[in-house]
């Protein structure tokens, strides 16, 4: 699994690089033998159709999140401001 | 997956070897010459297509051994890695890196971030410039050595003015303490409002297009893009590829290389990115309540 991770982020072409996090050597020496895993298309198409691209599968290291998304006033004017006319 | 990714490597291998009966024979046993290293953004530096992320030593979730931490570092490089990403709020990840990088600096491109809280002052956070200025040397020390590679801002701090951050990472380049600068996590809506850009410094401007979508949706993010499993976090840790992007630019500045620092000032004019003091191509503020 740690394979295909590596592979799927590394094939695509807006990523430069991507991070290997291990904690002990034997996890690194793992994660190096996934180097020359080349992912076909046809596997790609099948990661394709369980995640459609454009899921976001990851919020958990999201550190922006927009404060209008959190305050309701700021997506709103004042009642008074509100109508065209 | 019995045949696919043999039989691609094993083409790639073929014009790799072509190659390769053309060097001096040592380099044949030398990993580098295998990684199939890529361009960072448009900057020139070459980085190899796995980076070695640090949160995993010496802090409080990680390796806890030093030396362990070190030897681990060490094998990572020697097999052709030469892109490591560490923090300053990585516990004594710095250091470790510091540690391991004594005589081996040259060879990696190293990466570094500043924005996370480092205690209790209210200040040794955030992007301001007064604290950025302090950080960076702070990193510096910790990871003895004279220059960092990629600066990056890990968190986006809205209560400084984005200009006040990106003039202060400019500013680091042009003084030879970093190389180059990203600012990775600017909300979208501040990030378009700025299409110039001091020179060396770059920042997600616009959603990369097709498929880099499938988690780069907020197009802002360089980390959002993270697959995470048991034992590897993998993300998004590259800048943007020029195919996807708007430019970036930059130039390897240092104290020791003025004619780059002259060099690089041309490359940005040339894609028109301003200076960062050029009021005229600053944009306008609009004002927020």
């Amino acid at each position: 699994m740690t394979h295909l991770a590596m592979a799927f982020a590394t094939t695509h072409p807006g990523v430069t690089s991507a991070l290997l996090g291990p904690r002990t050597m034997e996890q690194l020496d793992d994660l190096l033998v996934g180097m020359d895993v080349t992912l076909t298309d046809e596997i790609l198409d099948r990661i394709d159709e369980i995640v459609p691209p454009g899921t976001d599968v990851g919020t958990l290291d999201q550190a922006y999140l927009p404060p209008a998304l959190q305050r309701s006033d700021l997506r709103r004017r004042p009642v008074e401001e509100r109508a065209a006319v | 997956m019995q045949d696919n990714p043999v039989d691609s490597v094993t083409e790639a291998d073929k014009a790799i070897g072509t190659a390769s009966t053309e060097r001096p024979p040592h380099l044949d046993h030398n990993p580098r010459s295998r990684m199939r290293y890529r361009t960072l953004g448009r900057t020139g530096i070459k980085v190899s297509p796995y980076a070695l992320g640090t949160l995993m030593f010496a802090t409080a979730i990680g390796n806890p051994d030093h030396d362990d931490s070190i030897r681990i570092i060490h094998k990572a490089l020697d097999v052709g890695i030469n892109f490591i990403d560490t923090a300053d709020a990585y516990g004594d990840s710095e250091e470790v890196v510091g540690k391991a990088l004594r005589g081996r600096r040259d060879g990696v491109v190293l990466a570094t971030k500043v924005s996370r809280p480092m205690g209790d002052d209210p200040n040794q956070q955030g992007t301001s410039r007064r604290w950025i200025m302090t950080a960076v040397e702070n990193s510096l020390r910790r990871l003895q050595t004279d220059h960092i590679d990629l600066y990056q801002i890990q968190r986006p701090d809205p209560t400084t003015d984005i200009e006040e951050t990106l003039s202060a990472l400019s500013d680091l380049i042009h003084s030879g303490r970093s190389v180059r600068s990203d600012h990775p996590r600017l909300p979208p809506q501040t990030s378009s409002k700025h299409s110039g850009s001091p020179s060396g410094v770059a920042w997600n401007g616009s959603a990369p297009s097709s498929r880099p979508t499938r988690s780069l949706t907020a197009a802002s993010s360089l980390r959002c893009c993270r697959s995470r499993s048991a034992t590897a976090w993998a993300y998004w840790c590259g800048v943007r590829s020029g195919r996807d992007c708007s430019p970036a630019v930059s130039g390897r500045v240092s104290k020791r290389t003025s004619a780059a620092l002259a060099s690089s000032r041309r490359s940005a004019t040339s894609v028109a990115l301003t200076p960062s003091n050029s009021s005229s191509h600053s944009p306008k503020r609009r004002a927020c309540r």
